[in-house]
């Protein structure tokens, strides 16, 4: 089975999909390979992979939906990219379908069954992530059920922190409840820290005091490059500017911190 | 492990974000989902899972205490308007498809001659009723997969010539877009249809029905007819016309059978003029 590592926080917006993606990107750089799990409906780490157009059923909803050991091998896609790296990274994507899934959140066991769609399913891969949505409800509990670790993504921002706070403390309190006893987080990214905005600055000032050890280097500053990729749907690799030089070398520092935690 | 602590440093103004107390996060999680689900079912209301406010617990100002009590009455009443909701919408579409299955499978011909004399004897339902509840279920049974609040039936019948000639996903977008501008009402349901571009086309049974709606009206005018034919058939009425006046007695038999003719539509049942029963009424059925 892969490193699983879910990316959450409470509140949206904060970036989480842009810091997985971009991990993701940077471990396949590595030579890792690497799954990312879209549990957002909005299909954005998806999208930003270039999986896009008719999915039919190959989707992480019809793989939880099916309730089967290692569905998930049915719903996975090459990552769209045209990267040498980007033949590491798989995606198993999410489209608005997957809002069907929360009604079965009142089904005992339910919890568990993307980790079952997982099992044996992610064994090829070095890591699989997981995007998951702003919430922790079902979906987020989805993630959290199939594996040890939980990383909090935040902005250096009031309501951003409480979100990633929040995050913490659920990912602490329950992972009895999610039958995963080993859930903890292993780490805190901070992202889209914007230095002409003064409540960054001071937000950004009082996290190593809020988080402590679990918060990791590098900060990752708002560049257009990054934004650009992300609209683009295209790989760091392929911004030629010095943002994407510079944040190609921030994510990869990410990577290597993601692996140092989980080795 | 609540880790923004106080900050030592009396310059900083920006708030630091603080750890949530572990009492006040509840959320459920895994299969607390599914109990509170289950209980939730169970919990069409009754005294026994009455939620009394603890007296100990309720101390401060005079003002304050009745605050406190103010709130317990307010949340049953939000508790009853929530649970009679969910129980009318559980109702419609328990009873719906069950009709629905019932008319499609023709099963109501092991005791009937029509659907509508079926429901009508064997629950009480008036064609019309039947026909509304018929109408509602299964879009209010689609969504309940996917809303958690109970569609009314009132919105369901708005809902249903869209899942009808869109499909599911477009009765959900319309109720997701009124649940967008605030609250799901008729006139919400109705904007959202309509900004959709999903025309209220009546559907065919709706347009055949139409005449029919009233039933209230109809049976009223039916009423006052039977008034009239009772106060003038009288024995010495028609023969005293028959001797006197043979054209006028004619007259008064085709204004009799006018009457009748016009109660029966207003009953729903079809019969010729020269009084034999024709059978189903054709334009129910088709
Ligand atoms: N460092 C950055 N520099 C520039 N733009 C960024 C950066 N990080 C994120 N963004 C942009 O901010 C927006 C929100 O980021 P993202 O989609 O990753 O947030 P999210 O937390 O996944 O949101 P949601 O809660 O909706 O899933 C996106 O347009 C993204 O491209
Ligand atoms: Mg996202």
């Amino acid at each position: 089975m892969a490193t699983r590592v879910a990316m959450g926080n409470n509140k949206g917006g904060v970036g989480k999909t842009t810091v997985t993606v971009r991990v993701a990107e940077a471990l396949a750089v590595l030579g890792k390979r690497v799954l990312v799990m879209d549990l957002d409906p909005q299909g954005n780490s998806s999208g930003r992979l270039g999986v896009v157009g008719d999915l039919g059923a190959r989707t992480v909803s019809e793989a939880i939906k099916e309730n089967r050991r290692g569905a998930v091998a049915d719903s996975i896609w090459p990552c769209g990219w045209d990267a040498e790296y980007a033949s590491r990274i798989s995606v198993c994507p999410s489209t608005l379908d997957l809002e069907d899934r929360m009604s079965e959140a009142g089904v005992i066991g339910a919890y568990r069954r993307l980790a079952i769609a997982l099992d044996g399913a992610d064994d090829g891969y070095d890591f699989t992530l997981f995007d998951c949505p702003p919430s922790l409800f079902h979906l987020t509990q989805l993630a959290l059920a199939a594996g040890p670790n939980a990383v909090a993504v935040t902005e250096p921002e009031y309501y951003s922190i409480e979100g990633a706070l929040r995050f913490r403390a659920f990912v602490e309190a329950q992972g009895t409840n999610l039958s995963n006893p080993e859930l903890h987080l292993i780490g805190v990214i901070v992202a889209g820290y914007d230095v002409r905005k003064p409540a960054h600055v001071g937000q950004l000032e009082t996290l190593p005091e809020t988080f402590g050890p679990l918060l990791w280097e590098p900060v990752i500053p708002v560049r257009t490059a990054i934004q650009d990729a992300d609209e683009s749907q295209l790989p760091l690799v392929a911004q030629k500017s010095e943002g994407g030089r510079e944040a190609r070398a921030w994510f990869g520092q990410l990577a290597e911190r993601l692996i140092k935690a989980t080795s | 492990m609540s880790g923004g602590g106080k900050s030592p440093r009396a310059t900083r103004r920006r708030p630091t974000p603080q750890a949530p107390a572990p009492s006040r996060t509840q959320i459920l999680v895994g299969d607390q989902i599914a109990a509170a689900a289950s209980s939730a079912a169970a919990l069409v209301p009754g005294a026994r899972q009455a939620q009394v406010v603890d007296p100990a617990g309720v101390t401060g100002t005079p003002a304050e205490q009745l605050r406190f009590y103010e709130a317990a009455i307010d949340a049953a009443a939000e508790n009853h308007r929530n649970s009679m909701a969910a129980a009318k919408a559980r109702v419609t579409v328990e009873i719906g498809m069950a009709l629905q299955e019932i008319r499609s499978r023709d099963l109501y011909k092991v005791t009937h001659a029509t659907f509508e004399s079926y429901v009508e004897q064997r629950f009480q339902l008036s064609r019309q009723r039947a026909y509304q509840i018929l109408e509602a279920a299964p879009v209010m049974f689609a969504l309940t997969k996917i809303f958690d609040t109970p569609l009314a039936e009132s919105h369901g019948r708005i809902l249903a010539p869209v899942m009808e000639q869109h499909g599911i996903e477009a009765a959900k977008a319309v109720v997701a877009k009124a649940q967008e501008a605030g609250k799901v009402t008729g006139a919400s349901l109705r904007d959202a249809r309509k900004a959709a571009g999903f025309a209220p086309e009546p559907s065919p049974r709706a347009a055949s029905s139409n005449p029919r709606s009233s039933v209230f009206e109809r049976l009223q005018l039916a009423q006052e007819r039977l008034t009239r034919v009772s106060a003038a058939v009288t024995r010495t009425a028609v023969h005293d016309a028959n001797a006197e006046h043979p054209a006028h007695a004619r007259r008064l038999v085709l204004d009799l059978t006018d009457d009748l003719v016009s109660i029966a539509n207003a009953l729903g049942l079809t019969v010729s003029r020269n009084g034999s029963p024709l059978g189903d009424d054709p334009t129910l059925d088709a």
